[in-house]
């Protein structure tokens, strides 16, 4: 009988007490999906992202012919209150848990990041989990662009970022590495660059976004553009890639290896107030469309031989381009040097910036080619 | 009233020990660096050359130590340092829930919310809140195996370095601040006496669990969140956040949940221990039951105005970092009554022998 009451009780309060408490309505809410922020004549413009069930022109709350998402936008001294002003221009409440992607205009990462994005990183909903990409002009001529083949528009955005990592081709930057690398006053970050072009199947005004290059952040702002092939150099050395590709000529021949099950080793040394780094990386790789016919196993000695050189040239140029042109950490080199000889480190982590632009780097890759395809 | 199992006991006061890792409030020195480890391993092994003599006089019979020979010195002495450990809960418990997901709530509901279920758990009893808080102990085990797992993609070893410590002149003073977070010896001393036997075996329990639990979060915060660990309030709760299984995406309401539940548990044990102080001391049961709730009314007005005046709180976390009130509560009084106690043993065996 005291349990009967107990659960009579329990039950009455759920099903009361609730309506007290002041609570908001998924539909009331606008899950935000992407974020664009762009600054100019001093302020931010942010534009916003958003699901939207049932505003597509559908049958069903999601309608999968259509992008199913809003852009709104709003302008504020700060990102905040640019949100703000959105979100009363909505008639919504924003929800950030599941927001994806954060692009960022040019003119707004000439500014300091950590205050641009300090909204991403306090506000108990924001996931600084979140991907963040460059944009080469405008963040909300990205937004713009609204794909149709996901559920929503930003799912091809992701796509294309976390395939484009896979493929050696850059590495995605997330907020909270953003925000900890940025807080190094020597430590440089490259966000991936997108542009919009036209092209685009999958979209309504024949518009695409194209992955174009990246830029440099370091010291809490923009430094310079970089290339494609930099950016992979870079992310060879940064996190292994699942494979890079490699094109090669042979006897007017091109012949294209997949690297892959890269490792990157980098020793260090220091002398006559200099830092050296020995890179030895090592790699398997595997023809991609090669024309192995008439050949026999000494062409692959020579094709791994011209594969590691490539493989040298691509990571050489991205140093001097990024480390010893801007003097900034672009792949983590300082904790190679605080994981192995934190005294060292100690001693010149005050002017890391002005070592490393005068580091010297010895690279030598040994490509082993151990998949010839199936054709022979 | 029903006793209690050392395991039970040991479980209870290690998850209690972790709560003050979870929910700590920016001023406190958890920073990216090694030093970390050491302050943490220095300040377990403090701890356990304190509890040597302890050990040594009361081997058998652990209960001997919160007996009464102390008198009402050393239960008021005790009384008011458990008081202060509960406003600092409670502070910190408020705190922390209102800057993650009860932003808006008024720090008034969240501590009468609390403070009403410690005031439950004061009258379910020792057993009660001890059963309670095993299960509590079983959840957090589920959202550390979570965490570690929805990070693991995270995890980067380069951010470790070799060095004991990489800021000498804080070593000390974090190494004590650290060591007086262990509370939880006070009211072992005085709840041991409702341990069925071998209470020093909770100790037993509840160290080495809470020092291998504190290195691994400690790790996690270093290889995950790296530099940035120094400009996170609650680093536990951003790896929470981060966390990214397939079955749950966020693991940060789960987070909430469980150091809420852990606090209950805390606050609950205080007073609990308050009650048997009084209890053992100077009160009869009911006399004890009204002080433990008016220490519990003391101890949600003072976080209610260090809710509004933080530098107040940081004040008088201060006091607390000192190390002195743990030291004269935790380590003195219970030696003093173990001695006595130890004296007044031998002086009866002679006269026996005698």
């Amino acid at each position: 009988m005291k349990i009967l009451k107990l659960v009579i009780f329990c039950l009455f309060s759920v099903t009361s007490l609730s309506g007290c408490l002041p609570h908001t309505e998924l539909d009331e809410q606008a899950i935000v999906e992407a974020v664009g922020i762009d600054y100019a004549d001093g302020e931010y413009e942010v534009t916003v992202q958003y699901f939207n069930m049932e505003g597509t022109g559908g049958s069903s709350p999601i309608d999968s012919t259509k992008a199913n998402v809003v852009n709104i936008s709003g302008k504020g001294e700060s990102v905040s209150t640019a949100l703000n002003s959105a979100s009363v221009k909505c008639g919504k409440s924003f929800m950030y848990g599941i927001t994806s992607v954060i692009v960022m205009g040019r003119e707004a990462l000439k500014q300091d990041i950590l205050k641009t994005l300090s909204f991403a990183e306090s506000y108990y909903q924001s996931n600084t989990s979140v991907l963040v990409a460059a944009a080469d002009g405008k963040a909300s001529d990205i937004l713009a662009v609204k794909f149709k083949d996901g559920i929503i528009s930003i799912e091809h955005l992701k796509m294309l970022l976390n395939n484009s990592q896979s493929y050696g081709l850059i590495g995605n930057v997330t907020v909270i590495e953003l925000l900890r690398e940025q807080r190094r006053s020597y430590a440089g970050t490259i966000l991936p660059v997108l542009s919009v072009s036209d092209g685009g199947e999958t979209t309504d005004d024949g518009k695409n976004v194209l992955l174009t290059g990246g830029m440099l952040l370091s010291g809490k702002r923009y430094i310079s553009d970089i290339s494609l092939s930099d950016m992979s150099g870079i992310q060879l050395l940064r996190k292994n890639p699942q494979n890079t590709l490699v094109s090669v000529d042979s006897d007017n021949e091109k012949v294209s290896v997949t690297i892959y099950n890269i490792k990157a080793e980098i020793k260090h040394s220091f002398s006559e107030g200099k830092l050296r780094f020995e890179i030895d990386m090592r790699a398997d790789g595997k023809y991609t469309d090669s024309q192995l016919v008439d050949k026999d196993l000494t062409f692959s000695s020579k094709i791994e031989a011209m594969c590691a050189e490539a493989l040298n040239n691509r990571i050489q140029k991205a140093l001097s381009t990024t480390v010893t042109a801007s003097g900034c950490d672009s792949c983590g080199l300082k904790y190679r040097i605080s994981s192995s000889d934190y005294r060292l480190w100690r001693s010149i982590s005050e002017n890391f910036g002005d070592f490393l632009r005068e580091a010297e780097f010895s690279i030598s890759t040994d490509i082993d080619i151990d998949r010839f395809g199936i054709i022979h | 009233m029903d006793k209690i199992g050392w395991g039970q006991l040991g479980i209870v006061l290690a998850l209690s020990r972790i709560f003050a890792e979870a929910a700590n409030f920016p001023s406190d020195d958890i920073n990216y660096g090694m030093q970390r480890f050491t302050v943490i391993v220095l300040s377990y092994i403090l701890l356990g050359i304190a509890l040597i003599p302890v050990y040594i006089l009361t081997k058998n019979d652990a209960s001997v130590i919160s007996c009464s020979i102390s008198g009402k010195a050393g239960a008021v002495i005790m009384i008011i340092y458990l008081v202060m450990a509960s406003v600092s809960t409670t502070t910190r418990l408020q705190f922390y829930t209102s800057s993650t997901i009860f932003d808006a709530a008024p720090p008034w509901i969240l501590i009468l919310f609390v403070s009403i279920v410690c005031l439950y758990g004061l009258f379910k009893g020792i057993p009660a809140v001890v059963r309670t808080g095993v299960i509590v102990a079983a959840l957090f085990l589920f959202l550390l195996m979570a965490v570690i797992i929805g990070v693991s993609d995270h995890i980067q070893p380069d951010f470790l370095y070799a060095a004991f410590t990489d800021r000498p002149s804080t070593l000390f003073y974090d190494v004590i601040a650290e060591f007086s977070k262990n509370g939880e010896l006070v009211i072992f001393a005085l709840l041991c006496s409702d341990v069925r036997k071998n209470a020093f075996r909770s100790l037993y329990v509840c160290l080495p669990a809470a020092l291998g639990v504190q290195l691994l979060m400690t790790f996690l915060y270093n290889t995950v969140l790296g530099e940035y660990l120094n400009n996170t309030s609650f680093p536990f709760y951003m790896l929470s956040a981060l966390s990214d299984i397939s079955l749950l995406q966020r693991l940060d309401g789960i987070d909430v949940v469980v150091w809420v539940m852990s606090a209950v548990i805390k606050i609950s044990l205080i007073s609990l221990a308050i009650y048997s102080a009084c209890t053992k001391s100077f009160l009869n049961k009911k006399g004890a039951r009204i002080a433990a709730i008016a220490a519990l009314i003391v101890s949600g007005g003072a976080s209610l105005y260090f809710s509004v005046n933080t530098n107040d709180f940081l004040n008088f976390a201060t006091i607390l970092e000192s190390g002195i009130p743990l030291i004269t509560a935790g380590f003195i009084i219970p030696l003093c009554n173990a001695m006595f106690r130890f004296l007044q043993k031998k002086k009866e065996e002679r006269y026996e022998n005698s």
